[in-house]
């Protein structure tokens, strides 16, 4: 397990793919606020370009940079995370490296384990470092910043990007190409967007629930109960779809 | 007791019955040929005893202990070498022997890696995998093969995609490990198989037809196939000798003019006809069968 983990690392090193994610993270946590801070600064200016020099806007407050913060993250970080893991899933069947692994004595499930678990890690690693950034320049520019309830709403946030991430697992396995469980994946991503709008009954404890528990959180609309139970029900998921994917890879045909 | 015992081996792709009963054994320290046509079944079974692929039916019992799908511990005694070696172009040579020393579990790595770069002549190339040429390639997978000092190793067709160089390196390669492992050696090129190999099993659409050492091979499969050179040139020889009673096929190769008598006692008779029309004859000799000759001779008699 620590070598196939070792690798997996290896991988992320060489393929710069370590990189791109951290630079993503860390930008998409600068950008979002600045673009909070001076946002409206900039459209004030374009407009005055324009002659129209009447139209006031509310002044930006702390509450506009987590906003932009999450809903950056869980979009472009997320898309990215869901590429990045979907061709590393895929690319030992994909380019015919999986003879080389599998004719050493590797046990299947490790080798599914070790994907997941450092593309976890990964993500935790660089998301928590974007955040970090993001919680520096937020204090420094808003004079304000709400350090507990970030970090229980970038937990959310984790919880359910792992939750994509085994998605993408589980469909990697069923088809070794890379188009076919990218689509799947994005589609499942989408899906969890629309129930996201549904906000009472059973929607409340889906993973889809994750979407709105970091906006929530932030604000201070949500209890502790209601934010842990879609983190425990999308924890609960993540265990039986990776159990799944064991399963079905166990007893598959690589070649 | 034989290294490998596979029998009964079945396996059916949708409608096409790829193995239909696969039985072989392997002895220890020897070099098996695996031959047969481009998807007779070598691969499949390769892969089946790899466990990249399940069987429907048959056993295989590894070193006296049956193969199951899930359990890959019988894996730390075998290596195995692809057709087309693919590896993580992003690694070098001597990471990629790394990595697969430690899911071998090898303690010496620095030094074992040391030894099988050397053995393969890779030990000065610092470039990337994805620089490799198909040789350096395929040389590179017999290191990783060899890394864990196996007791089998397990050769799909590895020198099928090289140049000629390449195919001879590879062949130099397997000779030198002649006295030290049992190789398990899979081939269409017959040419490769008759230069390297102790005993071979010839399969075609799914079936073992023979399996033999390859000396009683040669005594068992005697052709009645002759050679003969005179003072006619080859072309005015062949058809004086398809006139004559027994002759039963004359062909001109690049050795020269060959032919195939229903009986031994036929060469009597080719003889006095050719004197007896003036012919000088310069040699007269026995040819002997190739593998090619013993291939395509058990594949004619299977068809009939």
């Amino acid at each position: 397990m620590k070598t196939l983990l070792k690798y997996d690392f290896q991988y992320f090193k060489k393929t710069s793919k370590w990189i791109i994610l951290g630079l993503l993270s860390l930008f998409l946590s600068a950008l979002s606020v600045l673009s909070a801070r001076y946002m409206q600064e900039l459209l004030r200016w374009a407009l005055e370009q324009e002659g129209i020099d009447n139209v006031d806007f509310p002044p930006p407050t702390v509450f506009t940079a987590y906003e932009q913060y999450f809903a950056n993250i869980l979009q472009i970080f997320l898309l990215v995370v869901v590429f990045i893991a979907l061709a590393m899933f895929t690319q030992d069947r994909n380019k015919g490296y999986a003879t080389f692994f599998f004719a050493k004595p590797i046990k299947r499930s490790n080798y599914l384990l070790s994907k997941v678990l450092s593309m976890a890690i990964l993500v935790f690693v660089t998301l928590f470092a974007g955040g970090a950034l993001f919680g520096y320049y937020t204090f420094f520019l808003f004079d304000t910043f709400h350090v507990g309830r970030f970090l229980g709403a970038l937990f959310s946030v984790f919880v359910f990007t792992a939750f994509i991430v085994q998605i993408g697992l589980l469909s990697a396995v069923l088809s070794k190409q890379f188009l076919k469980p990218l689509l799947i994946t994005i589609g499942a991503f989408f899906l969890m967007s629309l129930f996201s709008i549904v906000k009472g009954g059973v929607f409340t404890v889906l993973p889809s629930h994750l979407l709105n528990t970091p906006y929530d959180i932030m604000a201070g609309d949500i209890g502790a109960w209601s934010a842990l139970t879609p983190v425990f029900v999308t924890l609960a998921l993540i265990v039986g779809l990776h159990l799944l994917s064991v399963h079905l890879f166990k007893h598959q045909d690589l070649v | 007791m034989p290294l490998v015992k596979i029998d009964g081996l079945k396996k059916r792709f949708g409608d096409i019955q790829a193995l239909k009963g696969v039985s072989l054994s392997i002895n220890r320290n020897e070099i098996y040929g695996f031959i047969g046509k481009n998807g007779a079944g070598k691969t499949t079974t390769l892969n089946i005893f790899l466990s990249f692929l399940r069987k429907d039916e048959g056993e295989i019992l590894f070193d006296g202990k049956p193969i199951d799908f899930t359990n890959t511990n019988y894996k730390q005694k075998i290596g195995y070498v692809p057709d087309v070696p693919a590896f993580p172009p992003y690694l070098t040579a001597r990471e990629v022997l790394r990595v697969a020393a430690e899911f071998l579990g090898i303690e010496n790595i620095d030094e074992k890696v040391d030894e099988v770069l050397a053995f393969v002549e890779l030990q000065n190339i610092k470039r990337k995998v994805g620089g490799f040429s198909r040789g350096m390639k395929q040389r590179l997978s017999i290191a990783q093969a060899l890394l864990g000092d196996p007791v089998l190793l397990v050769m799909d067709e590895p020198t099928s995609a090289l140049d000629p160089v390449g195919r001879r390196e590879v062949l130099n390669l397997v000779r030198r490990l002649k006295q030290s492992t049992t190789v398990f050696y899979s081939t269409h090129i017959l040419d490769d198989a008759e230069k390297i190999c102790d005993r071979i099993g010839l399969i075609d659409q799914g079936e073992i037809l023979l399996e033999t050492d390859m000396k009683t091979l040669r005594k068992k499969r005697h052709i009645a196939a002759y050679r003969l050179s005179a003072s006619l040139s080859d072309n005015e020889l062949k058809p004086l000798l398809e006139e004559i009673d027994g002759v039963l096929d004359v062909s001109i190769d690049e050795q020269g003019l060959l032919f195939v008598l229903d009986e031994e006692r036929t060469q009597n008779r080719v003889l006095q006809t050719l004197i007896d029309k003036g012919v000088l004859i310069h040699s007269f000799r026995e040819a002997t069968p190739s593998l090619e000759d013993v291939f395509v001779e058990v594949l004619h008699e299977n068809a009939a």
